[in-house]
């Protein structure tokens, strides 16, 4: 039996991060999440992280099936806690490598909404 | 809202088509000036090589500090001195062919020379390869006396691991701790070889922020000191002693 959702009023408040991700190799998204909490971990400790409520909510690949690329770039959402998105992306900006490759991770920006996310930041209109 | 103006002010040049990259990436990522450091060796060339970049015939062939779309790009000379003597020795043969003049730290007498020379604009990594963080209550006031910025370099953070890494985060915590006491200058810089090592003004903002550093603080670090070096050395020429200058009437 599946938990009834809590109300709004009890629910913490989430912030959007956009990002960006330059690599030399293609990322899948389970690397992805996986790096993430690993440099929060690594950087903030158990205890400060577990506060963070990190999700990768979206990603997208903006990659061609060409794989002549030099770098793979990627584009996702990350929903975290309210108050705490300077400590994730100061754990983000630290992550550098991937199997021996060259990686970077940019944040876009910081958003209420993931609709609000996706339209500022990751598919702008015109 | 203030238009506030980021610098990465230190660069590691390598070869015309990595420093390009590096240009553009800096550019795309919200940096309004870059300065790129070369050894004395590649100085020459880096400038023949930035004036072809930029392909402006009317500038004159001398410039020491070209600009594309408003983005400036200051090439600058890294000294790595082998002891104080020679140093200075360096340092008074390059400061005049380049705009910016860096002294590679790491040394306890090299960090001592650089921060009492005046002719130098900025000391990098004063705590490399140390179990301290390579100043002390007298290289401060040093420091702060003759307007020698101190960098906090971030490559340093990332290259390393571990222990490391948190050998390096207190030492800058200890260099932030006796910048608040003398008030001397302090960059945060990138360090970056490749477009790889480059970040956005904002995530090095919120990097900071997290080693406590006030926000006006890095401000200061990554807006205002840039900008102050870059108007200093275009007076310098003029300065006869400090707080004297000869003014052109033309």
């Amino acid at each position: 039996m599946k938990l009834k959702i809590l109300p709004p009023t009890l629910r913490g408040d989430k912030r959007y991060l956009a990002f960006e991700t330059i690599s030399q190799i293609p990322l899948p998204r389970d690397d992805l999440i996986f790096m993430i909490w690993e440099s929060c971990l690594k950087f903030h400790g158990e205890c400060e992280t577990s506060k963070f409520r990190l999700w990768v909510t979206r990603s997208w690949d903006l990659n061609s099936n060409n794989s002549k690329k030099d770098h793979f770039q990627l584009k996702g959402i990350l929903q975290c806690n309210r108050g705490d998105e300077e400590k994730v992306r100061g754990a983000l900006c630290l992550i550098n490598s991937y199997k021996g490759k060259k990686l970077v991770f940019h944040t876009l920006g910081l958003a209420g909404t993931i609709k609000s996310a996706t339209q500022k930041f990751i598919k702008p209109s015109p | 809202m203030i238009n506030v103006k980021y610098f990465d002010f230190h660069l590691k040049g390598k070869n015309p088509d990595s420093d390009l990259a590096l240009i553009n990436e800096a550019k795309r990522l919200g940096y309004h000036g870059i300065s790129i450091f070369y050894s004395n060796e590649q100085y020459n060339l880096a400038l023949e090589n930035f004036n072809k970049i930029i392909n402006d015939e009317t500038s004159p062939t001398h410039l020491k500090s070209f600009k594309i779309d408003e983005f400036s790009i200051t090439p600058g000379i890294i000294i790595q001195g082998k002891n104080p003597h020679h140093l200075q020795k360096q340092i008074r043969s390059l400061r005049n062919k380049t705009n910016i003049l860096m002294v590679d730290g790491g040394d306890l007498k090299i960090n001592r020379a650089a921060c009492e020379n005046v002719k130098v604009d900025i000391l990098s990594r004063p705590y490399y390869k140390r179990r301290d963080c390579g100043l002390n209550h007298v290289l401060s006031r040093e420091a702060a006396k003759n307007n020698v910025a101190i960098e906090l370099c971030f490559s340093d953070l990332l290259k390393s691991r571990n222990s490391l890494r948190s050998k390096i985060i207190a030492h800058f915590r200890d260099i932030i701790k006796l910048q608040r006491k003398f008030q001397f200058m302090l960059l945060i810089t990138s360090g970056a070889r490749t477009i790889y090592d480059l970040r956005t003004p904002q995530d090095i903002m919120a990097l900071y922020r997290c080693l406590g550093l006030k926000k006006e603080e890095i401000l200061r670090a990554i807006s205002d000191s840039p900008s102050f070096i870059l108007d200093y050395n275009q007076q310098r020429k003029n300065m006869v002693v400090d707080g004297v200058k000869i003014i052109d009437e033309k």
